[in-house]
Parts: structure tokens; C-alpha cells; sequence
């Protein structure tokens, strides 16, 4: 039985998670209270070595908020669930399997199969333009590819909540601003809810409903602010729009200022992070 | 994007300098090893070795005995054996060592204390505790593969993306499917090397371990002191005074040794061809 | 400011670079590849020149050339007048009065960020260990370093790892700076801290810069002129100078001249972006 969900809300509540103990803990999200509305999508934005990486981690379930907690329709969650799928900074396509294999992956680990699946599955790889490459391996596929086999990869289970953490970071600039417009018509097009995670300005403005501002290290939330710019979003338009670059210039502002927290090197996170906001997590360590 | 275009003259050139590097390298050898011959000055430590010219001869005159080619075949089989073995228990092994904390503090400890004891080490201790010759070389041979491939597991298990686990666990996948469809797959890369690597080490134990156990066996008869595997075989030559032949059996190790491995690393490209680069 | 402390307070400046008709044929010149396609354009002294263009097409090459790594194959630089390199001596020797800073970073992982700032001049034996220490924290506590003068470079992050590599070429006294994409790898916001930075130490310094990058906003930022490349063989394609006040900071991003100057260029640099996307090169 399929129940198909129709997005969420998901309710950040005063949520904070360290780490070590005593002497040695070191607060990495602090008491962080903030909504990401049914169907909307929001951006959270702030400097490298933030913080919102962990916070990925925990909205998504990887990890236990040490305070607070997590909620999705009400319900509190603990653990990883189809409910919340991550698209990650960098590619975490299964090397070994083909696009294909990638996409139903999430369907075929619940038990489904069979021609409604492989129908459901083709149908979505073709709409994100990788039809040619249904039997591609990732090493094949070039950035902006494996990014959209990503995207497949988690809609096609549905998820109520959508988690993009900087999916768009490292690729060249081109390829960068096709990808941005197209995730927008993505969005547009669904009825998920979604939570885009960002350092770029120009991105965030471009793609939100809800601009959530944080600080530095440790991760605190600085500012929300509503982008009520029309959709359907073309890039052109924006880059036009007074009303984006006001909104641009406070939250640039605001950016800064945080940024500039760990301009100087006695910011404690710049010692810990020599690659903000990158995973590096291994599962032996 | 410039530098694939521009001529492959470096390609050639590093070509040709390896090329004469080798020739000259055999042009020293049998000058310097028949220097004696030709003018009665013996250049010390060369003029013992055989020429590459008179090895050649030898060569091509075992390329007829049979006993020459059964060397090689006792050889691989003591070193499929032990290779087997040591890939059918280490990778179960590793992987437990890797993924189960409990297993890992249980079953380590005794692992480490005794894997930098050689496996030659073993061979006194391996013939004593085996009932056939056969076995204690295979067991040498299983030693030697078997630290190299349980290290590569721990150290690809280990190193895997927590990323694809946490993926995979997001989209509901059981503990039993993430293991098959995505520890396993991701660690396949570090087993084949280790088992590459172990090949090669199985071959320089196998040899060895021939020298010293007197590899032998009743199968073996052909002329010129053959029949026990290649280390028998030039330890053989060596007692028996053909010098060549000493140096025919080194080479012909290292040819079986490099196929082996290479052999593998083939094997391995054809089961993960995602390894290959774009 | 009266008008003798102003005539003090400006330092000579130098660095003046002038490239006529720089052409670069990789391999025969007849068949060979055209990097460089009779480029000609001058970098006033003291002043930004920023080089955009897809990757690929050239650039890097001209950076090279003026840095004395590369030949080229026929056209002149000059450099203050006097000629760097041209017909009869195709490559320039590499000089402390230009510094390259590269787009990966080159800082010694073994010395720490002090220790890597000094090496140069020490080892050249133009300043003793104890002057370049002294001139090297003032440089390094100007571009707000002093905090991590005795970490090492792979502790810290990698936008600090850029600081430290441009104070490193500044220890030279340089005439000019070559900095080769050194932000690419950098994040949106660090990068535009970084371009703060960076302003500020060229407002105190006033050497020469030729910036090369694939950034449109970047160059209009940091440039007092910006010099669009074509996809290549690279040839100018168009100049501009950026009538932006000094001194800038963030908010002159959203500023209306800003937009309109982004407006002016941005066609011109996405045609030349998508002929090289096209080629199949990438940037960024």
C-alpha cells in the first residue's frame, strides 16, 4: 500500500547538540527554533564551518539532538526515515550501481518490484533528463548528471521532507545556474516540502519562500526572512528584481557579519574545520 | 585541456629510455660475466653469474622437460591452494573485524601479536604440525595471503562512506541489505588489492618455502633436478651446480608472480567496473 | 589632508604591465594549438586588473608568460617600459618583482604559516630571519593573521591558507601580484570575505594585480578594469573600467551602478562561457 504523502511541516524546537563532555564540550548547534513549512521551500543560509551540516544530521535522523527535538507533523523523530531524504554536497550515488539501480534502490530496499516499479522509475529518470543514461555508472555521469540522478534517487520514494545540504557547491558555473533553475521547476512542480542548504546568496534569494539566517559557529539562527518574489522563478528575473536585491543586501549584510567571526583565526571553529561543511564522516572512525 | 594535445614525443621518449636502459643493462651483464672468458681478468662477483646468453640456451632447453613444467604446475597449486583459503576465510574475517566492535576486541589482539611473525617462521613449526609436505607448504602460503587480505578488508570496511550507509538506512534499507548491497560492493575495491598483494606474497613465500621444506614430492621426476616447484627447483640448481638454471627459476617466478597478480587486478576490473575511470 | 602629507602618504607606483600582440602556440606553429591569439591590453600601475574568461582559453597561459614560466611564442610584455619578454628572448626569467599565487595553494605543510611567509626573502638572503619576522607579522596582523602566525597550514582553513600565501608574495615587495583563480575553490560567503580582505590590502599596499578568474561579480568587485576573454584561442574581447567608488565592501554588491555593470557584462562573458561549455570545459 502506497500512502502517498503530501509533504509536512517539519518544527525545529529549541534544539542543541555538543560534543565530548565536562571541560572538553564543545557546542556545535545552539537552541535553534525555527519552522520549514508544508510545501514551501525553505534556505538556510550561513557562513562555512557553521554548524548546518550537523543540523542536517539531525533533522535528518544520522544524529540525536543533545536538547530539543525534531518534529514532522507532530510526531517527534529519531531516526532516518523515508520521511527525510538528504541530498548530500557531494555525490553519495552508489558507485556500483547503474542510475538505474540508484534510483530503485530505496523503492526495492521496502520489498516493491516488478513492471509498476520499473515503469515509476523510468518515467522519473527521464524527467530528470538522464534517459541516455539509465545504465551509466556515476563515474560516467558528469556533475550536474550525478546531481539529477541524486534528485531521482530520493523522490521517487516520496519523502514528506526533502534535505538538500549545498547539493549545488563545486559544480563550474554553468552547469550551476541550469541546475538551480531546474531544481526550481522541480520544486515547483511537487508537493514536498523542502530544505535547501546554502553559503551562496545569490542561490538562496533565487530559490526560497523562507530565508533562514544563522550565525557562525556555534549554530544559532540570526534571522528569518519571507521572499515573496512570484513562481514560477527564472534566474534573469531575479538577477532584474529591486525587491530580490534589497532582500540580497540585508541578508548580505547579516552574512557578513557573521563571516567575519572567523575572519581572524581565534574563532574556535576555523582550527577544527579545514573543509567547512564537507562530509568526511567515515563509519570505522 | 591543452596537454592532451600536444605530441605523445614524451610518451615515445620515456619508451626508448626504458628500452636502452634494459638493453644496456644486459650488455653490461654479459660483458662483465664473460669478461673472464674472453680476456682472463675476472671482474669480481659478476664473473660468477651466468651470462644472459648461456641462460637463454639453458631456458630454451627446459622449455622442452617436463619436469621444468611441472615445477611451475606444483608451484601454482601450492600457491592457488594457500591463496584460497586465505581468501575464503579473510574476507569473512576482515569483515567481521571491521563491522563488530565486540568481535573486533575479542579476535584482534591475538591477530596482531602474531602477524609480524613471518610466515617462514612458521615452516619448522608447519611441517611439525601438518601430516603431509604438501599441507605445511600450503599452510606458509595461506599465512602469507592471509594477514595482507584480512588488513585490506578491515581498512576498506572500515573506510567506507558513512554517507552511502546513512542513505541507504534513510530509504529503509534492512541491516542485511545494507550489508549485501552496500558494504560489500564498497569494500570490493580494498579486496582486490589485498588479494593482488597477497598474491605476491604468496609467490615469494611459496618459493621459499620450497627451498627450505625440500618441496619434492613423488609426483616429481624430469631431468636436470626438477619436479618439486620452482623454489626446489632452483635450490636444486644451486646444489647442483647449473648455474643457469638458478637464474632461469628466478626469472620464471617472477614471471608467474606477475601474471598471478596481474591476473587478479584483470579479474578485478571485470567485476567492478565501476572502478574504471571515467 | 594637505597636500604635502597627501604627496607622502602615495607611494611610487609601479608595476605597470603593457602586452602587445601576445600570441602562444602550443607545439608547431603552424598546426599547433592557439592559446593565445594576439592579445594586447595594458594593467595601469597600482590598480586591479581583473582577466575573465572561460578556463581553458588562455589565461593562465598570459599569467604565465608575464610571470616568466612561459614562452611566448611571438608579441612582447612590458613591464614599466622595459621589456620582459619578446622578440629575442620568447620567455621572461622569473623575478620576485612578480609573485604568483596559484589557485591550489603551495604553502610548505611542514613550516608553520609564519615559518612560510619568511621562507622566501630569508632564503634569498634579502632579509635576516629576525627583519623578515618583523616585516612578516606586521603583514600578517594587517590581513588579520596574527592569530594563527604559528599554526600550521593544513590547522587552519582554506580560506586563511589564501591569506597567508598572498602576504607570502607580499614579503617580496613585488610590483606585481599574478593571482591565478586563487578563490575558485572557496565558498560564496569566504569568498566575498575574502575579497574584502583583499581590497583592503591593495588599498594599503598599491601593487599591481592581475587577477585572473571565471567570476563576473568577483572581477567587478575587486577590478578597476576587467578584461573579457574570449573562449579560445583567446583574444580580448572587450574592456571596461569599473567606475566604482573606493573604498568598496559588501554593500557595493547591491548597489545600482553594481548591477548595471553586471548587466553591461554579463551577456558578453556567458557567450564566451557557453562556447567553452560546448568545447566541453568547465569552470568552476
Amino acid at each position: 500500500m502506497n500512502t502517498r504523502r503530501k509533504g509536512g511541516t517539519l518544527e525545529v524546537r529549541d534544539i542543541s547538540k555538543s560534543y565530548g563532555s565536562g571541560r572538553f564540550a564543545k557546542t556545535v548547534v545552539d537552541r535553534c527554533s525555527f519552522t520549514v513549512e508544508d510545501n514551501k521551500l525553505t534556505v538556510m543560509i550561513g557562513p562555512s564551518g557553521s554548524g548546518k551540516s550537523t543540523m542536517m544530521r539531525l533533522l535528518a535522523g544520522f544524529e540525536q539532538p543533545t536538547t530539543g527535538s525534531v518534529l514532522l507533523d507532530g510526531q517527534k523523530v529519531t531516526k532516518p526515515s523515508r520521511d527525510r531524504l538528504v541530498v548530500f554536497q557531494e555525490t553519495a550515488l552508489y558507485p556500483w550501481m547503474t542510475t538505474y539501480k540508484n534510483v530503485v534502490f530505496g523503492p526495492e530496499s521496502q520489498g516493491r518490484a516488478g513492471t509498476k516499479l520499473e515503469k515509476a522509475a523510468d518515467a522519473l529518470i527521464e524527467r530528470v533528463g538522464l534517459g541516455q543514461f539509465r545504465k551509466s555508472y556515476p563515474n560516467q555521469l558528469s556533475g550536474g548528471m550525478q546531481r539529477r540522478a541524486e534528485l531521482a534517487r530520493a523522490l521517487i520514494n516520496d519523502p514528506a521532507i526533502m534535505i538538500l545540504d549545498e547539493p549545488f557547491r563545486g559544480l563550474d558555473a554553468m552547469t550551476k545556474g541550469l541546475m538551480q533553475e531546474y531544481y526550481a521547476r522541480l520544486f515547483e512542480n511537487s508537493e514536498n516540502t523542502h530544505l535547501f542548504i546554502t553559503t551562496d546568496i545569490d542561490e538562496a534569494i533565487f530559490l526560497a519562500d523562507r530565508l533562514l539566517i544563522m550565525s557562525n559557529f556555534p549554530l544559532r539562527l540570526r534571522e528569518v526572512i519571507d521572499v515573496n518574489l512570484p513562481r514560477p522563478r527564472k534566474l534573469a528575473d531575479i538577477v532584474e528584481s529591486d525587491v530580490a536585491n534589497q532582500l540580497k543586501a540585508t541578508a548580505l549584510s547579516l552574512l557578513h557579519e557573521e563571516a567575519m567571526k572567523s575572519f581572524t583565526g581565534t574563532h574556535s571553529m576555523s582550527r577544527i574545520n579545514n573543509n567547512p561543511g564537507r562530509e568526511d564522516s567515515k563509519i570505522g572512525a | 585541456m591543452l596537454a592532451a594535445n600536444m605530441p605523445t614525443s614524451t610518451g615515445i621518449r620515456t619508451m626508448r629510455r626504458a628500452v636502452i636502459a634494459i638493453v644496456v643493462t644486459l650488455i653490461f651483464w654479459e660483458v662483465t660475466s664473460r669478461f673472464g672468458e674472453w680476456t682472463g681478468i675476472q671482474i669480481p662477483f659478476m664473473h660468477v653469474i651466468p651470462p644472459p646468453t648461456r641462460v637463454l640456451a639453458a631456458w630454451y632447453t627446459l622449455l622442452g622437460d617436463a619436469g621444468y613444467w611441472q615445477s611451475w604446475y606444483l608451484s601454482f597449486l601450492r600457491v592457488l591452494a594457500g591463496f584460497g583459503v586465505a581468501m575464503l576465510i579473510g574476507i569473512p574475517f576482515g569483515m567481521l573485524l571491521a563491522l563488530s566492535r565486540i568481535f573486533y576486541q575479542i579476535t584482534f589482539p591475538p591477530f596482531e601479536v602474531l602477524r609480524p611473525i613471518p610466515p617462514l617462521a612458521w615452516v619448522p613449526a608447519a611441517i611439525l604440525f601438518w601430516p603431509t609436505q604438501e599441507l605445511s607448504i600450503a599452510f606458509i602460503t595461506f599465512l602469507g595471503a592471509f594477514y595482507t587480505i584480512v588488513i585490506n578488508v578491515i581498512g576498506g570496511a572500515r573506510s567506507i562512506d558513512a554517507r552511502y550507509v546513512q542513505s541507504a538506512i534513510s530509504m529503509g534499507a534492512s541491516r542485511w541489505t545494507v550489508f549485501r548491497r552496500i558494504i560489500l560492493p564498497s569494500t570490493l575495491p580494498s579486496i582486490i588489492v589485498g588479494a593482488a598483494v597477497g598474491m605476491g606474497i604468496t609467490w615469494e613465500v611459496v618459493v621459499a618455502a620450497e627451498m627450505i621444506s625440500g618441496g619434492g614430492s613423488s609426483m616429481g621426476h624430469g631431468g636436470s633436478g626438477t619436479g618439486g616447484g620452482l623454489g626446489f627447483f632452483i635450490w636444486n640448481s644451486y646444489t647442483g651446480g647449473s648455474y643457469e638454471q638458478i637464474v632461469v627459476g628466478m626469472i620464471s617466478i617472477g614471471i608467474a608472480g606477475y601474471v598471478s597478480s596481474s591476473a587478479i587486478r584483470a579479474f578485478g576490473n571485470l567485476i567492478a567496473p565501476w572502478l574504471k575511470p571515467r | 589632508m594637505s597636500a604635502v602629507a597627501k604627496k607622502i602618504e602615495q607611494p611610487r607606483l609601479r608595476g605597470a604591465i603593457r602586452i602587445e600582440e601576445a600570441v602562444k602556440v602550443y607545439g608547431d606553429p603552424k598546426t599547433g594549438v592557439v592559446a593565445v591569439d594576439r592579445c594586447s591590453f595594458e594593467c595601469p600601475p597600482g590598480e586591479i586588473t581583473m582577466v575573465v574568461g572561460p578556463s581553458g582559453c588562455g589565461k593562465t597561459t598570459l599569467l604565465n608568460a608575464i610571470g616568466g614560466f612561459h614562452s611566448l611564442t611571438s608579441g612582447a610584455i612590458y613591464l614599466d617600459g622595459e621589456l620582459l619578454c619578446g622578440p629575442g628572448k620568447p620567455q621572461a626569467a622569473p623575478g620576485s618583482d612578480r609573485i604568483v599565487v596559484f589557485q591550489n595553494g603551495a604553502l610548505f605543510p611542514w613550516k608553520t604559516n609564519l615559518e612560510n611567509v619568511i621562507f622566501g626573502p630569508v632564503m634569498q638572503g634579502k632579509l635576516t630571519a629576525r627583519e623578515a619576522r618583523d616585516k612578516a607579522y606586521v603583514l600578517m596582523s594587517d590581513a588579520g593573521l596574527s592569530g594563527i602566525v604559528n599554526e600550521y597550514p593544513g590547522q587552519v582553513s582554506s580560506g586563511m591558507r589564501r591569506r597567508v600565501e598572498i602576504v607570502r608574495a607580499l614579503m617580496n615587495d613585488p610590483k606585481v601580484l599574478l593571482l591565478d583563480e586563487p578563490y575558485r575553490a572557496l565558498d560564496a560567503l569566504t569568498k566575498s570575505v575574502m575579497h574584502e580582505s583583499l581590497l583592503q590590502t591593495c588599498y594599503r599596499n598599491r601593487v599591481t594585480v592581475f587577477f585572473i578568474t571565471h567570476d563576473l561579480e568577483e572581477s567587478i568587485f575587486l577590478g578597476d578594469q576587467v578584461v573579457i576573454m574570449t573562449s579560445r584561442p583567446c583574444r580580448v574581447k572587450k574592456r571596461l573600467k569599473v567606475d566604482l567608488p573606493h573604498p568598496r565592501d559588501h554593500t557595493t554588491r547591491t548597489t545600482k551602478r553594481f548591477r548595471e555593470l553586471m548587466d553591461e557584462t554579463m551577456e558578453t562573458v556567458h557567450e564566451e562561457a557557453e562556447k567553452a561549455f560546448a568545447l566541453g570545459d568547465r569552470e568552476g
